[in-house]
């Protein structure tokens, strides 16, 4: 773990999910930004957020998984930051989504933790 | 014999014509394929043209001086030949026809005219006959005539055949005009032939049917292509029933139709068979395609508390084994509450399931009691004001009138803790009213209104349907069952839900409840 904590953007319109990641990600000593659809976390990054990692729902309103991705590839600042996408959608997704990683929901703690270490 | 009759002809008192006219008949007789030839008043050929020589096969001093018997005829035209030379000698002009089959065996037919020649005296001197072989035209009328009549032995066959048939059937003519209907079809229609005949037919049709039938038979009238098609007539009770109608074109000779053989087959019972399977097979699929929709969204609800529940614990987990100021007791705490919380949201979405289940078997059992609506909307509100507050919503509650009738308490507690919920979860933080009103014959009004995000007017009429959630703006989870089991409620108790909504300025939900009746027990 370096001095500066390693920045993880979680991405999920479930209120409790989303606050548990943080939580527990925080604690595992990362530091997590929570927003609650794909708008939100475009506006964090166009404001100049950073993440190692985004961790993302797909089925979110305003704007879901799959559009956020699509508006982050659109962006050559934003295109590389690597997205690793949570979700209840189950196999195979409605639609196919460019990703580093799928992971189902429930995700269990160590495979979270081992995830987000891949990118920190 | 020729020679001796021809010496007997030129002594004749009545003899023939004279050398000079003789030269003049044979030129005349030879150019012509016609037979001409004269009698003398005795009967007695004195001049046959060539051609009938020829068919004779005989010379003309062979026959000069002959009648019909010494030429070996048949005794019937011999008699016949001199009954008619007899009026001719009377001066009549004689026509007939008949028959000859000539030494060769062929059989001709030959139309002739006996006409009597007047001298100068004016009495009657010779007869001069021509004959005219018509064997081409007889025979082709003789076969015209064996041919109509096949055709009618034929006809009147089919009709027998066709009396017989369990088909309605009918022949038409090569215009369409419609002659000829079977006992079936009669006995079917309960009609008779005269209100059938030509297109009379029309009025047994469904006159919904009509039109593609009237745009059809002629078209095959007009192209000869064979005509086939379904629609229903009426029977003699007055009921339809469909038939599968196929007419086939009847060709003469020369190619041109001549007639329509048409069939109507009844084939009513196959077809609702069909339909019913057809609807049966969308009955099972639309079922499968809901079981299929729930299971995704069962699983997809399921999913989510279960990983904060994962989470939540296997964070305290570590956190214990890690011993020490890692595990503050109020820290666990905390997250003790929010699995339990989780716990309550799995318990409620599995509540969900179960009633759907106990809804769609028909097991929605109502406990009705008297019950004071006002009492029971305080008690549900008071349980609302945290996440009301949370949601910065002003939630009001406000009653007009008496609002008590008989209702399952549990059951009408869950249709407006679903009603508050929406309003809440979609209300955008502005305030919220629960509005109680008695209606006049008892009976009462619950109307929850909100100034939120509205529903687009689409999304409303499936609002109340199995597994929807009106927009994907309004998919903040759930099952999408709330609204859908709150309308099963509703109509157990008799009464109706509907909602009132503009997008952007909110939603309205309407609950019309029946006063109900003591001991009474809903039940769907």
């Amino acid at each position: 773990m370096t001095a500066e904590p390693c920045l993880v953007l979680v991405v999920d319109d479930d209120r409790d999910i989303r606050e548990t990641l943080g939580e527990v990600l925080n604690e595992e000593g990362f530091r997590a930004v929570c927003v609650g659809d794909g708008r939100a976390a475009l506006d964090q990054l166009e404001s100049g957020l950073r993440p190692e990692v985004i961790l993302l729902d797909l089925m979110m309103p305003r704007m879901d998984g799959w559009h956020f991705r699509l508006e982050q590839a659109k962006r050559p600042s934003l295109a590389d930051i690597p997205v690793v996408v949570i979700t209840a959608a189950g196999e195979p997704l409605p639609a196919p989504i460019d990703a580093r990683k799928i992971l189902s929901k429930p995700v269990q703690y160590a495979a979270l933790l081992a995830t987000v270490n891949e990118f920190c | 014999m020729g020679r001796k009759a021809k010496s007997k002809e030129k002594a004749g008192p009545a003899a023939g014509p004279d050398p000079r006219q003789f030269g003049l008949l044979y030129a005349v007789g030879a150019s012509s394929p016609d037979f001409t030839y004269v009698f003398d008043t005795d009967q007695r050929f004195t001049y046959v043209s060539p051609p009938l020589l020829r068919l004779w096969g005989r010379t003309l001093d062979e026959v000069v001086g002959k009648n019909f018997a010494d030429l070996g005829y048949p005794p019937h035209l011999v008699e016949l030949h001199r009954r008619q030379l007899d009026e001719a000698l009377g001066g009549k002009v004689v026509s007939g026809s008949n028959s000859y089959v000539s030494p060769e065996g062929v059989e001709g037919f030959y139309e002739y005219t006996f006409v009597p020649v007047l001298g100068v005296s004016g009495r009657v001197e010779s007869i001069a006959g021509t004959t005219r072989e018509v064997s081409a035209r007889v025979r082709a009328e003789h076969e015209k005539r064996d041919a109509q009549k096949l055709l009618v032995e034929s006809e009147e066959q089919f009709h027998h055949f066709a009396d017989a048939m369990p088909q309605l059937a009918w022949i038409a003519r090569a215009d369409g005009f419609i002659f000829w209907y079977n006992r079936r079809w009669y006995e079917y229609t309960g009609t008779t032939p005269a209100q059938m005949e030509g297109w009379g037919w029309q009025s047994v049709h469904d006159p919904h049917e009509l039109p593609r039938v009237l745009e059809k038979w002629p078209a095959s009238i007009r192209t000869g292509e064979p005509f086939e098609m379904s629609f229903p007539l009426r029977a003699a009770d007055g009921t339809f029933r469909w038939f599968l109608t196929r007419a086939t074109p009847v060709r003469g000779a020369d190619g041109a139709i001549s007639r329509w053989f048409g069939t109507n087959t009844d084939v009513d019972a196959e077809r609702r068979a069909s339909e019913e399977r057809d609807a049966a097979l969308r009955t099972a699929h639309e079922a499968l395609r809901l079981r299929d929709e729930f299971l995704s969204i069962a699983s997809h609800e399921l999913r989510t508390p279960l990983m904060t529940m994962d989470l939540l614990l296997a964070s305290m987990i570590r956190a214990l084994q890690a011993g020490g100021g890692a595990a503050p007791p109020e820290r666990l705490l905390g997250k003790l509450q929010r699995v339990e919380a989780q716990s309550a949201r799995l318990s409620g979405l599995v509540h969900h399931l179960l009633d759907v289940s106990r809804i769609t078997s028909g097991r929605l059992d109502l406990d009705l009691v008297h019950l004071d609506l006002k009492a029971l909307a305080d008690e549900i509100v008071a349980r609302f004001r945290e996440q009301a507050e949370a949601a910065h919503c002003r939630l009001t509650v406000s009653t007009q009138g008496r609002v008590d009738g008989f209702w399952d308490r549990n059951r009408l507690d869950q249709v407006l803790t679903n009603l508050l919920s929406n309003a809440v979860k979609y209300g955008e933080g502005k305030p919220i009213r629960l509005d109680l009103s008695g209606r006049e014959g008892g009976g009462v009004r619950i109307m929850v209104q909100d100034e939120g995000i509205g529903i687009e007017p689409a999304d409303q009429a499936l609002l109340f349907e199995r597994f929807q959630r009106a927009a994907s703006a309004r998919n903040f989870g759930g099952f999408g069952l709330g609204l859908w089991i709150c309308r099963q409620i509703v109509t157990a108790h008799g009464g109706e839900i509907r909602v009132e909504s503009r997008p952007g300025a909110g939603s309205t939900f309407v609950v019309d409840l029946p006063p109900g009746a003591p001991g009474a027990k809903g039940n769907r």
